[in-house]
């Protein structure tokens, strides 16, 4: 094996521009693979650094209408105290706090509330201090936070002495007791955190059943499996829906394992794709090499002769060729890393969690023993067919006829024709990928919304719990307050208040009855987005009103309850009259008044619709001022003005100062922009597959060139005797063409074929994007045979060249 | 008497190799009329295959001239001495040269489409080339699948199906064994005998003999001049 290495070694340094075209074409293979192989491992398989984090599920609730609802704090309580499944189970709510400390401007802080067990379920220590246990978790003794590593270094200088300090959120006082470290974060999931209270909820709280915010984690006990789990969730679920038929017929649970749940379905999918379509191209890397390799064979077929000969066994001979294989592979692979630690830096710049861009996507040992396996397998594909063919030489005929002995040229050929026909086949995939996504973004960025972003600007806001906002009335003197002062603010037209925005898409949704219908049963009441907004919500967004009025000032809790619904609500449910004067009530046994519509305004598309559909096309727009006000604390404003965000932002952050000092508003962003951090992660995908496709595009080129060369170079004397015999330089460049025509033409054929199927996959990752129009994949393959053309034709005019007495001469 | 087929007057050629000159051909004259049967002799390296080469339009003399059916044929474009190399000459070499992926009738077909010839008459040409050499019934076969004899004779009708004004045969026995190489000169002389124009490169004598002429070339130059006798 040492001499294999030795002599392996000798025949890369002696061949140094192959050993270079070589190591440039597996670097940029494997280090596109182990770029992409980060993205995953960061993305979907590490993301939860707890230990054993296999024993990690989430439990949702699950009814005919969504898969994936949280609880309320009654049933989570309960459930907690039925299930024998779990080592701990804890639930936690992401939420906001402000950080107002007296002479110093308000700082929104994102954060979670989170039960007693929380931390115990993670196994993962305090950098200082403590983290939130069971005895925090009391009412009245749960003023403690514990800050994030990120936060308590920026914020906090790192101090070492922060463990004690009070800090004021929300108006009250928080004791610091301890720093959690950046392994807790888990920013997939969360976003960027930058601390955790605890719940604390009192009686009356843990008793509420009819309000669900609350999400379950927990760690299974050893042993039981999440199948076990999932059967004693599922007879919980089944004695509360007895038990609490108001609230929980037609509910169930779903135990789900947690690492997958954080990944998300549409990142792990897009990074599973990702990963796929860079094997695609490393694919391409090793077929363009074992030609080159099946090329180099046949020069060294004397060598292989004399050694077989001499008394290799066929075995040895394949061995030495793959170890030559494989030690290229490995250099190639280590120039990859390099190119894969590049390329994470930039893919990790481009990725944005929570409005905040940058993510780091480290190359870490799994990554590195990844490359290592890779840049193995690779050489083994590279290697094996080109040393088993070399190892069959006719031993007697190749002493003979010297490096031009029998080498089964014709196998041969016919196996080059066949990795130029993959590669290009592959090659037309990535094009086609990118060609989908390209296509897909731009439709759905050119499609209708159903409102206007442009000179919108938006911004967001979170009224804490506290005594300042206890009641319906100090919450609406507070809204009523903000709109004024946004409406007065320079340059800004029009304004509103609500609790989402077209962007992220409807704040929550619930099932509701019709008045006059049969009641359906439980669980399987029609579900319908239900978002509260201010007077003014509408024309500032650019939400086309189709008939009836918008929310108006008048519309108070006393007065009677009203709704704007959407079109197809009012289409779907009142087909042949008008849907004004209808009446529906929710089925939240705390929301029995009877709503009636006033208006009905056009539908509207979210930018986050791009990665997942809503649970239901219907949409009821109520007055902010007719909900509970607990229902109004998390708040996005919308100002329509032609001005920047950013000389808007400053007016707006003094405005809503002059009304609370305490009140930090975060995110003002212009629409296109907050749109854009949206579906940043796809035009990311879309990037990534735009360089595969050119890489793809590149190597499938030369790989076409590499063989028509080595054709024309193998045909010379055929090419010699045909213009001895009268071929016109055209007839001979037309013969060499046609063969490359025929290689890229089956290629494309199979590639378009096959892309039906990528498509069909994209689809289901992402709906919304669909991209699959015919004249674009016929704009692909076009480009495609054009650019193999062009690869073909440098050998075939070289082929026209052909001295006719020198072929002749050296057959 | 009747105008010379071709006709060489003071013919050139000069190799330069690392700034060595090669004279190939010194000074060559040569006519070759209608119907005639000339051989070219000379020892390995003499200048014969080059000498053939000029004739048949592979290559360009460094000086004189060179007419062919009266035509001179220096300064033509390449697409030029194609066609005509396509129209008035046959080739037949020594390693017979058949494309080994096209079938007999295929490799006889071949100059024929490249002169555009409608696809019926090429059938007619190349059914009565391979019958003239006896080949008619291996007309599917691939070369793999014959004789060297056999292979040269089909080398033979692919010269011929183009109806050429002369064939021009580069050691055309040399890579056969005795029975088969006399076989492929029964051939030749019989071609000869029905008014083809043949000439004919061969290194041995006793082939040179089946001509009536023979042309010995020494060091690029023609050092003598027999007709032979036909007894």
């Amino acid at each position: 094996m040492l001499s294999d290495i030795k002599f392996g070694f000798r025949q890369l340094t002696k061949n140094l521009g192959f050993t270079a075209i070589a190591v440039l074409t597996l670097a940029l293979g494997i280090g596109v693979n182990t770029a992409m192989f980060s993205l995953l491992n960061a993305l979907v398989f590490d993301v939860s650094k707890a230990p054993d984090a296999d024993r990690l599920v989430c439990v949702l609730r699950t009814s005919p209408q969504s898969q994936d609802w949280p609880h309320s704090p009654a049933n989570y309580y309960d459930y907690k105290k039925q299930a024998t499944s779990f080592e701990h189970l804890a639930a936690y709510c992401q939420t906001n706090n402000n950080l107002s400390e007296p002479g110093q401007p308000a700082e929104r802080l994102p954060s979670m509330m989170v039960t007693g067990e929380f931390f115990s379920i993670f196994r993962i220590g305090p950098l200082i201090g403590r983290l939130i246990g069971p005895d925090d978790d009391r009412d009245g003794f749960n003023h403690v936070a514990v800050l994030s590593e990120a936060f308590w270094k920026s914020d906090f200088a790192s101090d070492p002495q922060v463990v004690g300090r009070i800090v004021r959120l929300d108006g009250q006082q928080y004791t610091i007791i301890g720093v959690a470290p950046t392994s807790l974060e888990n920013p997939l999931a969360w976003g960027h955190l930058d601390l955790w209270t605890p719940m604390g909820l009192n009686a009356e709280g843990k008793a509420s059943r009819g309000n669900n915010w609350m999400q379950i984690v927990g760690r299974l006990n050893p042993g039981v499996t999440a199948v076990r789990a999932q059967l004693e969730a599922t007879a919980i679920a089944a004695r509360l829906a007895h038990d609490y038929p108001d609230n929980d017929a037609g509910n169930s649970l779903r135990v789900a394992d947690w690492n997958k749940t954080l990944a998300g379905d549409s990142s792990s999918k897009l990074s599973w794709l990702c990963m796929a379509l860079a094997g695609f191209v490393l694919l391409i890397a090793c077929a363009n090499l074992a030609n080159l390799q099946l090329a180099r064979m046949s020069a060294r077929l004397r060598e292989h002769a004399v050694r077989l000969a001499l008394g290799a066994t066929r075995l040895q001979l394949v061995r030495q060729l793959l170890v030559e294989n494989i030690l290229l592979s490995i250099l190639g692979g280590s120039f990859g890393v390099l190119l894969a630690t590049w390329g994470t830096k930039f893919l990790g710049s481009e990725i944005v969690i929570g409005n905040v861009p940058g993510y780091v996507l480290p190359v870490d040992m799994r990554v590195l023993v990844f490359t290592i396996i890779a840049s193995i397998l690779t050489g083994v594909m590279v290697g094996v067919v080109p040393a088993w063919m070399s190892s069959g030489t006719n031993v007697n005929t190749a002493l003979k006829q010297g490096s031009k002995g029998s080498d089964g040229g014709g196998s041969r050929h016919r196996i080059r024709q066949a990795l130029v026909v993959g590669e290009l086949a592959l090659a037309l995939l990535l094009l086609a990928g990118a060609g989908y996504f390209v296509r897909g973004m731009q439709r759905f960025t050119a499609a209708d919304p159903g409102w206007k972003p442009d000179g919108l600007i938006t911004a967001d806001m979170s009224l804490p719990f506290n005594a300042t906002y206890a009641t319906d009335e100090q919450v609406h003197t507070f809204l009523d307050k903000l709109q004024s002062k946004m409406n007065a603010l320079p340059g800004v037209s029009q304004s509103s208040v609500s609790a989402s925005l077209p962007i992220t898409g409807p704040w929550q949704s619930a099932p509701f009855l019709v008045e006059g219908r049969p009641i359906p049963d439980k669980g399987k009441e029609p579900l319908a987005a239900f978002d509260p907004v201010s007077p003014g919500y509408f024309s500032t967004v650019g939400i086309r009103l189709i008939e009836g009025r918008a929310v108006l000032d008048s519309d108070r809790a006393k007065t009677v309850q009203v709704a704007v619904i959407n079109e197809a609500m009012a289409r779907s449910l009142w087909p042949k009259e008008s849907a004004l004067g209808k009446r529906f009530r929710e089925v939240d046994p705390d929301k029995m008044t009877w709503v009636q519509v006033v208006g009905v305004v056009a539908d509207v598309h979210a930018t986050l619709e791009v990665f997942r559909s809503l649970d239901t096309p219907f949409e009821i727009y109520r007055p902010l001022t007719q909900i509970p006000s607990d229902q109004a604390h998390w708040l996005s404003l919308a100002l329509r003005s032609s001005a920047p965000a950013s000389m808007i932002a400053t007016s707006l952050r003094a405005a809503v100062q002059q009304i609370d000092a305490d009140e930090p508003v975060y995110t003002i962003l212009s629409a296109r922009d907050a749109m854009g951090n949206i579906t940043r992660g796809l035009e990311l995908v879309s990037g990534i597959l735009r360089v595969f496709a050119l890489i793809g595009l590149l190597l499938a080129a030369v790989g076409i060139y590499g063989v028509i060369a080595n054709v024309v170079a193998q045909r010379s004397t055929e090419i010699g005797i045909r213009m001895a015999l009268g071929a016109q330089p055209s007839d001979v460049l037309w013969m060499v063409l046609g063969q490359g025509m025929r290689l890229s033409i089956i290629g494309t054929v199979i590639g378009v074929a096959a892309s039906w199927g990528l498509f069909r996959l994209l689809g289901s990752i992402l709906p919304v994007i669909h991209g699959s129009d015919p004249a674009a994949v016929l704009l692909i393959a076009a480009v495609l045979i054009a650019v193999a053309l062009v690869a073909c034709w440098l050998p075939a005019r070289r082929a026209t060249l052909v001295n006719p007495v020198v072929a002749l001469r050296g057959d | 008497m009747s105008q010379p087929l071709l006709k060489l007057d003071n013919v050139t050629k000069v190799f330069l190799t690392d700034e060595v000159e090669t004279h190939a051909l010194a000074g060559i004259h040569l006519e070759i009329t209608k119907g005639e049967y000339v051989a070219i002799a000379g020892p390995s390296g003499c200048g014969k295959s080059t000498l053939l080469s000029i004739l048949g339009l592979l290559d360009t003399p460094t000086g004189g001239t060179y007419l062919l059916n009266e035509r001179l044929v220096q300064g033509l474009t390449p697409a030029e001495r194609a066609r005509i190399r396509n129209r008035e000459i046959g080739f037949i070499f020594q390693s017979f040269n058949l494309i080994g992926d096209l079938s007999v009738y295929e490799n006889v077909e071949l100059p024929l489409t490249y002169r555009g010839m409608p696809a019926s008459d090429r059938k007619a040409r190349v059914e009565e080339a391979l019958e003239k050499v006896g080949m008619g019934h291996r007309a599917k076969h691939v070369p793999s699948q014959l004789s060297g004899g056999q292979q040269q004779r089909v080398a033979v009708a692919r010269a011929l199906a183009g109806h050429p004004a002369v064939l021009l045969a580069d050691e055309p026995t040399g890579n056969l064994d005795s029975k088969n190489g006399d076989a492929v000169m029964e051939l030749l002389q019989s071609l000869h005998r029905t008014g083809s124009t043949i000439l004919m490169v061969t290194h041995d004598t006793r082939f040179a003999r089946h001509a009536d002429r023979t042309v010995h070339l020494f060091d690029g130059r023609v050092v003598e001049e027999r007709v032979e006798s036909k007894e």
